[in-house]
């Protein structure tokens, strides 16, 4: 997320259409007064997008290593592009977060799938994985770092009963966003880990459930 | 698991709980690491093993210690003295009951190359005897698989490797990361930090899982044999009950062995060059898991693609695998020529297990109905600990129609309590 937009920049040209919940925050923030008390808020409104951002930024990565292992290098690369270009903030206003959790749901997809099949992954594609999963392991501070802001905001005695309930709608839905994706990619780790067993067993849909009722 | 040897011989032997005194928890003398069969049929029997961990005395040497420290780091309880003048009857020692290979060809979809399977399969088991009175106390079966897939078949020589590699020393993992998936050892200490060996529990064996006609006939065309799926699945349930339960097995091998079996083994630490030669006792308890039909099924999905189902629509595959076992306990009787012995818990059930998948993919169906067994022994065994009336709501098979759920928990419930003597919460913790 745009985390540069905590205090309003005079550049920023909101474009809601993108749904930039950093930019719906600050304006949130902004409206009323420029009260001196508020800073504090911002600054804890820095910390919290710029700890989501890191997340993404790092789960991407971690994504990328994963596509790296199981053979493509051409979602590896999209991966890291689309890294690159939240890194730089330019995806604020671009949906960026949904385009994260397409990312990482495909790959969790994909993955299934493969381990669903019960087809096994080489030494090297096993250590591209596990490089992927220690960056998702990495983000477990970024996210102390969502959950200390989020509570410090929600604490917040500058901020009104409204004030926070807005800001905390949009931020638990920033959140919720961001633990999806990181969800699909620790679903994509355990996938990998029971493609060296034998293979991932699940339990079938009620149509192909009813071809078995006489057993 | 092709490596268990069962020479047969005619000798009844008491179970382990009449020939010991019951309440006090078992000392045992290490006597180092070993390998079922005999010196002399090494290199057929362990085609790769052979090349290095048990080459030699000096190769096994250098494994003993490691395994014994690991069970110490991670099992407190049990008594292993590491003293040759030590007066304990009882002596423990870990043999390497089997190693198989399989090499599986197969189209990986994201490439659309050729790739190969590398299937490693390690028994190692924790065998505890009498060396004075040649007889077997108890058997822990532990069975270790990994998978690995690679892009050109591998050699020989690399699968030896990757087999003598697996006994390594665990590397130390962070916390928080996970320990590599080839670590071996580092299950087999969670396995055997587990081990509770006393005088009181009892010994259970797996029957020969048996195959009615028309399974054998699905196996066979399947491309697998039913006499190796049998010997396989029966090496697996046997590991599987032992584990679950905490309890020693009575290994038949898929042979048919008995009470007065023989346990050939060479274990040159313990007893110098050649093998030693051990009597298997009865089991206390059998368990029969016998497969009466397999089917396979499928079905083609419409599913939206992406997070939102905002990537349009694609078919999807769902293939399922489906089985009725015939799962029965009895209590071991050797002198009731007959029934040999009586029967304690007798149910059908079934099994059912599905993937999905998009595009193209090529399954053997022997291979899948191996999965999906193996996979149903687990559940089996979860159940017989701490049976769930939920899951017999889903597994009692159809045959089974007018059989409360609830009545056939109760009765297997009564049976782990009353006649095993295994409470579902001292095995969990353990």
């Amino acid at each position: 997320m745009n985390t540069r937009n905590h205090s309003m920049p005079s550049h920023a040209k909101p474009r809601w259409s993108g749904q930039a919940p950093a930019v719906a925050v600050m304006a949130v923030l902004c409206f009323g007064a420029a009260q001196p008390a508020r800073a504090n808020t911002g600054g804890e409104m820095a910390v919290f997008y710029l700890s989501l951002k890191g997340i993404q930024v790092a789960a991407l990565s971690g994504a990328a290593d994963m596509w790296k292992a199981l053979g493509s290098a051409e979602k590896a690369q999209e991966c890291l592009g689309l890294a690159s270009d939240l890194d730089k903030g330019d995806l604020a206003n671009e949906d960026g977060m949904k385009k994260f959790k397409a990312k990482t749901a495909e790959l969790s997809q994909t993955i299934g799938e493969l381990s669903e099949a019960g087809l096994p992954l080489s030494r090297e594609q096993q250590a591209s994985a596990q490089k992927g999963a220690l960056k998702l392991a990495g983000t477990t501070v970024l996210w102390a770092g969502v959950a200390i802001s989020a509570v410090r905001i929600a604490k917040d005695g500058n901020l009104n009963m409204l004030e926070k309930i807005a800001i905390g709608v949009i931020m638990a839905g920033e959140v919720k966003s961001a633990a999806d994706a990181t969800g699909n990619l620790l679903s994509a780790w355990k996938a990998y880990r029971s493609m060296t067993a034998a293979g991932a067993l699940k339990e079938p849909s009620k149509e192909l459930a009813a071809q078995f009722a006489a057993l | 698991m092709t490596a268990f040897l069962g020479v047969l011989l005619a000798a009844p032997m008491c179970a382990l709980a009449a020939s010991v005194q019951d309440g006090a928890a078992m000392e045992v003398r290490y006597c180092g690491i070993g390998f079922l069969g005999k010196d002399a049929d090494k290199k057929n029997n362990y085609r790769y093993l052979s090349q290095s961990v048990i080459k030699d005395n000096a190769s096994l040497g250098k494994v003993s210690p490691l395994l014994l420290s690991l069970t110490r780091d991670a099992n407190t309880h049990l008594h292993i003295v590491d003293d040759s003048s030590n007066g304990s009857n009882y002596s423990l020692s870990y043999i390497i009951a089997g190693e198989k290979y399989e090499r599986q060809p197969f189209v990986y979809p994201l490439t659309h190359q050729t790739r190969y399977n590398n299937i490693f399969t390690v028994m190692l088991n924790t065998v505890v005897f009498d060396l004075q009175q040649g007889q077997v106390i108890g058997i822990y079966p532990w069975i270790f698989q990994y998978n690995e897939a690679s892009d050109a078949p591998l050699a020989d020589g690399d699968i030896a490797k990757r087999f003598g590699e697996f006994f390594r020393k665990p590397e130390p993992v962070a916390e928080g990361e996970e320990p590599p998936a080839d670590a071996m050892l580092t299950a087999w200490s969670k396995s055997v930090g587990g081990l509770a060996m006393s005088f009181k529990a009892n010994t259970i064996s797996a029957s020969p899982v048996q195959f009615s006609e028309d399974a054998a006939k699905l196996i066979m065309d399947g491309g697998s044999t039913p006499e190796v799926m049998s010997r396989d699945l029966t090496t697996r349930y046997e590991a599987i009950l032992s584990q679950s339960l905490r309890l020693p097995v009575i290994p038949s091998g898929g042979g048919g062995a008995g009470a007065g079996d023989q346990f050939v083994a060479a274990i040159p630490s313990c007893v110098g060059q050649g093998e030693v030669t051990l009597t298997l006792p009865a089991p206390a308890y059998r368990f029969a898991f016998d497969v009466g039909v397999l089917k396979s099924g499928s079905v083609v999905h419409s599913v939206k693609r992406g997070p939102d189902g905002d990537q349009g629509t694609v078919d999807q595959n769902e293939v399922g695998y489906g089985a009725r076992i015939h799962v029965q306990v009895s209590q071991t009787d050797e002198s009731d020529t007959v029934n040999h012995g009586k029967l304690i818990l007798d149910n059908r059930l079934r099994a059912i297990n599905a993937k999905t998948y998009i595009g193209k993919r090529e399954f053997s169906d022997g291979d899948q109905f191996g999965k999906l067994l193996v996979n149903f022994m687990t559940q089996t065994a979860n159940n017989i600990v701490d049976p769930q009336e939920k899951w017999f709501k889903e597994h009692l098979s159809a045959e089974e129609s007018k059989t409360k759920p609830s009545a056939v928990q109760s009765a297997w419930s009564k049976f782990v309590k009353e006649k095993l003597h295994v409470n579902p919460k001292e095995v969990a913790h353990k």
